[in-house]
């Protein structure tokens, strides 16, 4: 019982470390957290408009032809709190290096806001696509499981946050490589265009490319048959993150503590 | 509350250059570097006490491992091996850096904060009356934490860091930048916190301050435990460890043998004697005897209370004597003469030889407590504390010119 009140308590710090996160990136703007809604809102509106509007006809195969809204928002309602919560956990640390130093759960505490974060991210757009998808028709009764599907995915990627959070510690070049890796897989992996089905072998190796397809499948299950999707990518990404959080676990917390 | 320290080791890893840096991040800390530095080296200690409070302060020059043991009784940083036992809260204020945001307002920084030392909510809403007041800083609560000077921040964080009895508080040069009356008020809190039963430890590098305020103290240096225990005999170690590693520096060992040195004091008719009375005028002498050419040096003389408390120090530089020399084989006699306007008690005296205005480089010679001496009131001379101040009193009244003074 003991052990509960103190992991409630936790939660609870990790909870005002998010809300303070917040504070000081939205302190003294006219919107506040507002921003960060139409921040994405706007990113997607743009590529709506691009992909499923002007390019439309001329984009060919590349081009989603079915009902565009729910692809891109099936995509992209993952895409960014996965993103988002790995590239804020470079720099978490770092950035509160003062307030880590406060306390002595430190490290343990501030690695939980990015996840935190990417969580509120994925049910802030889980619920705009959800809300926008009953309204437009094209979702099958099935669809607000998807959500269970997309938290699980987020917390498989919070094994990395933590991972990536302690090793910027030791590389600070940690983020901008980040940056660069995001921006490379956001391309290749089909999260705002389509990719016909002779160039899908080619992303059998991108773990975001079966991780995406099944999370597109769960959220309108009409979308498409799964039986042609590689999933190896995926697969490989799991049994990788096993080892990785194995080896973790022997001293990099330790030799990033010395780094602080 | 008893804190138990044993065999307490800490090496620090690091990397020699980018490439170490970059292997040990893709093997996810399995490849530590290259880079060894050991910051505590078998550390035991037992401090605290089972039936009240205490206040140690832990002293030693740069580098000695002080702000590390801090970092590990705080949780913050792994010890390499050894063991740390201690049932209760820990507070910590370490370093200067007191992690407020700018953009946020005082008290959102309060709370935020707060929260995060243990605080509820409710409990810093309460007591922020307290808090703002304590710091100094009644109607600043909603003020930007950028309109604050560095020292507004900490008196913040130090009034927040205290607000409630922690059973181990745990300070790292918090009062530095505070103001004197600051100062006092927060060893006024240090002392009400060991009253209430508390463990504090204090790091400072004004070992006066330290020396009135602790009950026991630590010397640290190179990761080892030099010297612990009574303040007063700890920061006279702290005196000559920082003489020895000077005299290291200066490789100029040239006054280090005690034979070579005499001390006396003498009264105005050049009778030596050990007892004097307040503002009587007093010789101190220091004859010494040098083996070898010393030039541009400086020869300087301290006072200490039986405290340990410095309560004057100066040097033939400051009075204006600069560029001495003693030449091969001479014996020099140096006379300080003084008016003692200080206190009933007992006091002791020291002497160093240096160059430039402190004994921090290039030390020759430096010896605390080589006089022990005692001064008495007289019974014409009435008055309190620890200095005698010449006092007069005018006395004006509002309504005519005339005046009394006494």
């Amino acid at each position: 019982m003991k052990k509960i009140i103190t992991q409630i308590n936790f939660f609870k710090l990790v909870l005002v470390l998010v809300k303070r996160d917040y504070a000081m990136q939205y302190a003294g703007t006219l919107l506040g957290l507002l921003w960060l809604l139409i921040q994405y809102v706007f990113q997607i509106a743009v590529y709506y408009v691009l992909f499923g509007i002007v390019f439309s006809d001329g984009g060919g195969r590349f081009i989603y032809q079915g009902d565009y809204f729910l692809y891109i928002m099936s995509g992209m309602m993952l895409w960014i709190p996965v993103s988002e919560m790995l590239l804020r956990s470079c720099s978490i640390i770092y950035d509160n290096k003062t307030l880590v130093k406060r306390t002595g759960m430190g490290m343990k505490l501030f690695i939980w806001i990015p996840v935190v974060q990417g969580l509120i991210y994925y049910f802030l757009l889980f619920g705009i696509s959800f809300a926008a998808g009953f309204l437009r028709g094209g979702l099958h009764v099935i669809s607000p499981l998807a959500v269970f599907y997309g938290a699980a995915v987020i917390l498989f990627f919070s094994g990395w946050s933590f991972i990536f959070s302690k090793a910027s510690l030791i590389l600070k070049d940690f983020t901008p490589v980040m940056r660069l890796i995001l921006q490379v897989l956001f391309w290749l992996t089909p999260i705002i265009y389509a990719v016909p089905e002779e160039y899908q072998r080619y992303l059998a190796w991108n773990p975001f490319y079966g991780i995406i397809e099944l999370n597109r499948w769960m959220f309108h299950p009409s979308y498409r048959d799964l039986t042609y999707v590689d999933f190896q990518g995926m697969f490989a990404l799991i049994l990788l993150s096993i080892v990785s959080f194995l080896i973790s676990r022997i001293r990099l917390e330790s030799v990033a503590l010395d780094q602080i | 509350m008893i804190l138990s320290i044993e065999s307490l080791t800490k090496d620090y890893t690091g990397f020699n250059g980018f490439r170490e840096k970059i292997l040990s991040a893709a093997t996810l800390g399995l490849y530590a570097g290259t880079f060894r530095k050991k910051a505590l080296n078998k550390i035991s200690l037992e401090l605290g006490n089972a039936s009240k409070g205490e206040i140690v302060g832990i002293i030693g020059p740069n580098g000695a491992g002080k702000s590390t043991l801090l970092n590990i009784l705080s949780g913050i940083l792994k010890p390499t091996a050894g063991q740390i036992k201690f049932q209760g809260n820990v507070r910590s204020i370490l370093e200067l850096g007191v992690g407020f945001h700018s953009d946020l307002t005082a008290l959102e920084n309060v709370l935020y904060n707060g929260i995060l030392w243990g605080y509820s909510k409710k409990f810093l809403l309460e007591k922020k009356d307290d808090l703002f007041s304590f710091a100094g800083l009644s109607g600043f609560e909603s003020h930007p934490l950028n309109t604050f000077s560095t020292g507004m921040q900490m008196r913040l964080a130090f009034s927040l860091a205290t607000l409630s009895y922690a059973d181990m508080l745990l300070v790292d040069e918090a009062l530095a930048v505070g103001d004197a009356s600051f100062q006092q008020k927060g060893v006024r809190r240090f002392q009400s916190f060991r009253e209430e039963g508390s463990l504090v430890i204090v790091v400072s590098h004004d070992i006066h301050m330290m020396v009135s305020l602790c009950d026991r103290m630590i010397l640290l240096d190179q990761g080892r435990i030099v010297d612990f225990g009574n303040p007063s005999s700890v920061s006279e170690r702290y005196m000559d460890l920082i003489a020895e590693h000077s005299h290291d520096n200066a490789q100029s060992a040239v006054l280090s043998d005690k034979n070579q040195f005499q001390a006396y004091l003498m009264d105005s008719r050049n009778r030596k004697r050990n007892l004097f009375f307040t503002k009587e005028r007093v010789l101190f002498v220091f004859e010494f005897h040098s083996p070898a050419v010393l030039d541009q040096i400086t020869v300087g003389i301290h006072i200490n209370d039986a405290r340990g408390i410095r309560v004057f120090g100066t040097n033939s530089r400051l009075l204006k004597f600069s560029g001495l020399q003693i030449g091969e084989n001479e014996t020099s006699i140096f006379k300080f003469s003084l008016t003692l306007n200080l206190g009933p008690g007992k006091y002791s005296a020291g002497f160093s030889v240096h160059r430039g205005l402190s004994h921090g480089t290039d030390c020759f010679f430096w010896e605390e407590g080589i006089l022990d001496f005692e001064v008495e009131q007289t019974e014409e001379i009435g008055f309190e504390g620890i200095s005698f101040l010449e006092p007069e009193l005018k006395i004006e009244k509002a309504n005519d010119a005339s005046s009394d003074e006494s």
